[in-house]
């Protein structure tokens, strides 16, 4: 949030710093070097996996169409079989109907995997306060960053995604055993 | 086969020397329309005094009843805006809002405006909800043009203040004239 940003607030920073000898010990040359790559590699190259559900697909599309080209950062493709895909886009209204296929969808995504929720109707049921709808795709999966809008412009979705990056990027993956 | 590869290539090869299509976005960025409906903010007057009066008129115009106000009644040796009132709470709820504008038409004392502040991606659901401090301005920012304003003859910000200083007095011998509010009302 650009706002609390220029606030001096960064909600996106999700670890602070590290003081015990063993969380330091832990962290050795060797395994931040292994991690350094890791993250570098992953966030580098996210393929989502397209969830378009409702109208916010169309700038969805828009965001990955020759305009605001995505390639550019290397989310190279939308990729249709979850197997291949380690981004999932929500990317509109989650029906009570609909709910089991994503969670499904999500569960056959192969780790490491993270989970956009694009637009008010997957962050959080949005005009649709109804029994039909799922208030919030995270009721069934976690989810990463949220991009508000109804839709979100092009370039809220690229900045999420930036976002998303900032986040991979703390991560803390590699450990002994 | 030739012949249609040579078709193909010819449009590609025409492509690569013309300008770029790419809009290089976070260096770029495309200039918005005057009415883009973006991220709300909670304007102020000239004197710093706050302009929203919780009058609740946004709220209840709010088709997804994304906003919360606790109005109350202003200190009259300090007021924090010119009415009787200010919002004490001003929430906003983004994972509800639509960006449909009509909390800004309804907005009688031009407080609501939107800007084009579109980048607004969060961690977490509890960072969704904006307060009142991260929606107010600081004093001295210029007015933004609201609904009315476009369609008003006036400079922005001329909106005349509904209740002048000295209404507060007016107001406080009435509350001494009326007595205590009875329990019932
Ligand atoms: S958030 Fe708005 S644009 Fe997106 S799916 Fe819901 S209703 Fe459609
Ligand atoms: S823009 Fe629309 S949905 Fe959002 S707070 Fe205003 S009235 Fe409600
Ligand atoms: S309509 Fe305007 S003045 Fe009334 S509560 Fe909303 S922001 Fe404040």
């Amino acid at each position: 949030m650009i706002r609390l940003e220029k606030k001096g607030r960064n909600p996106f920073i999700v670890y602070g710093e590290e003081k015990s000898i063993e969380e330091q010990l832990r962290r050795n040359i060797l395994l931040t070097t292994v991690d350094a790559m890791l993250k570098w590699s992953r966030r580098n190259s996210l393929w989502p996996l397209p969830l378009g559900l409702a109208c916010c697909a169309i700038e969805m599309m828009g965001a990955f169409f020759a305009r605001y080209d995505m390639a550019r950062f290397g989310f190279e493709v939308f990729r249709f079989s979850p197997r291949q895909a380690d981004l999932m886009i929500v990317a509109g209204t989650v029906t009570r109907k609909m709910a089991p296929i994503v969670k499904r969808l999500y569960d056959q995504m192969s780790e490491p995997k993270w989970v956009i929720a694009m637009g008010a109707c997957a962050m959080a049921g949005g005009p649709y306060n109804s029994y039909a709808v799922v208030q919030g795709v995270d009721n069934l999966i976690p989810v990463d960053v949220y991009v508000p809008g109804c839709p979100p412009r092009p370039e809220s979705l690229i900045y999420g995604i930036m976002k998303l990056r900032e986040k991979i990027k703390q991560e803390r993956e590699a450990k002994i055993l | 086969m030739i012949g249609p590869l040579i078709k193909g290539l010819t449009i590609t090869f025409k492509y690569i020397f013309k300008k770029k299509f790419t809009v290089q976005y976070p260096e770029e960025r495309r200039e918005l329309p005057p009415r883009a409906k973006w991220l709300h903010i909670l304007q102020r007057h000239e004197d710093g005094k706050e302009r929203c009066v919780a009058c609740m008129l946004c709220a209840s115009a709010c088709p997804t009843e994304a906003i919360y106000i606790v109005g109350e009644e202003n200190d009259l040796e300090n007021p924090i805006s010119h009415g009787e009132r200010y919002a004490k709470v001003w929430d906003l709820d983004l994972g509800r809002c639509m960006f449909c504008g009509y909390c800004v038409e309804a907005c009688p004392e031009e407080a609501l405006a939107m800007t084009d502040e579109y980048e607004l991606a969060v961690p977490t659901r509890k960072d969704l909800v904006l307060h009142k401090e991260d929606l107010l301005v600081e004093p001295g920012t210029p007015p933004v043009k609201t609904w009315l304003g476009f369609y008003r003859k006036e400079p922005i910000g001329a909106m005349p203040v509904t209740r002048p200083m000295e209404v507060h007095v007016e107001y406080e011998e009435y509350l001494k004239r009326r007595g205590p509010r009875e329990a019932h009302e």
